[in-house]
């Protein structure tokens, strides 16, 4: 073998980028599609609608404004365990990823909470557009974050092991990049539903 | 040498462009943070719809941003990223313009109702 075969680096980076990074952003990409289809679903019902509620006339604003800002924390605790990751320092790592986990689980149950309010007041998908919007883009946003959490939960457990694995660190980039995409979608559904 | 030692005798950094920054992370959770307070405050003036959609989602715009530049590290990403993005929003804006440029709508004809409990209450 030459020393310039040798040096030549593996068909999976010759983008710059390893497989699993550009698998997430793909991934990401059609995401995005999948949740902009729904916002157009807003648009075009709530320009046609004879009604429509104010959010802050329905929901509870306090309680969106802090799921929000515990989405954000949990976005940078997640990209604090990248950087534990980087700087090769295993228990900061666990700490930042275990809290990132903690905190989906805080925002699961503030908006748990919120659904059984409105379950309580018989206020279901079938109770208005509104509601059935609400209930699918927040429900289906919800499932992200558990999706996130499931992930994350996995890292937290296969790092006892798996720490040293030259790829490990490319999992934790990957399950950020998901889990800020998830907080990107919030920033987008809070004043949609809450505000406006 | 197994596959375990081999793996082990490389640097993981090496694959990883992005050199965290914190104070970077720092600063921009702060941005957030102001930029979330911003909007609800804004919220509270119960401005027109229009002027409230327009404010509601440059905030929101800005925040992501924020969030997909520096978190997701999209400054100084590979540009292989950026093409893949670039073709997302191409067609992520004619999901958004096709159905809203439709004249029944902007012609604010109502094509169903919507009324909520707390209306009919009204």
């Amino acid at each position: 073998m030459t020393t310039a075969a040798a040096a030549a680096p593996p068909s999976e980076f010759r983008t710059g980028l390893t497989n699993a990074k550009l698998g997430v952003w793909l991934f990401l990409a059609s995401e995005v599609m999948l949740f902009a289809t729904l916002f157009t679903t807003y648009i075009v019902l709530r320009l046609g609608a004879s009604e429509w509620p104010r959010g802050w006339e329905v929901l509870n604003v306090p309680l969106g404004f802090t799921n929000t800002l515990v989405l954000i924390v949990s976005s940078v605790t997640m990209v604090m365990a990248y950087a534990k990751c980087w700087d090769r320092d295993y228990k900061g790592f666990r700490i930042y990823l275990g809290v990132t986990i903690a905190l989906g689980f805080v925002f699961l149950g503030i908006k748990s909470f919120e659904w059984a309010a409105k379950f309580r007041v018989h206020h279901f998908p079938s109770t208005s557009i509104y509601y059935a919007l609400y209930f699918t883009m927040t429900g289906l946003h919800g499932l992200h974050v558990i999706c996130g959490m499931i992930v994350n939960g996995a890292l937290f457990v296969l790092s006892k092991k798996e720490w040293d694995h030259p790829l490990f660190m490319g999992r934790v980039e990957g399950s950020g990049l998901f889990w800020h995409f998830v907080d990107i979608v919030w920033i987008f559904l809070f004043p949609t539903f809450y505000l406006l | 040498m197994s596959d375990r030692a081999a793996a082990a005798s490389i640097d993981p950094r090496v694959h990883h462009p992005h050199r965290p920054e914190v104070n970077v992370y720092v600063a921009v959770f702060v941005a957030l943070a102001v930029l979330t307070v911003t909007t609800v405050l804004v919220s509270y003036w119960h401005l027109p719809i229009l002027a409230a959609v327009a404010v509601a989602m440059m905030i929101a715009t800005v925040k992501a941003s924020l969030v997909a530049t520096f978190f997701m590290h999209l400054k100084g990403e590979r540009a292989f990223i950026y093409g893949i993005l670039a073709m997302t929003v191409f067609f992520v804006l004619f999901l958004f313009i096709l159905p809203i440029s439709d004249q029944d709508l902007l012609s604010g004809r109502t094509t169903h109702t919507n009324v909520t409990a707390e209306a009919e209450a009204r």
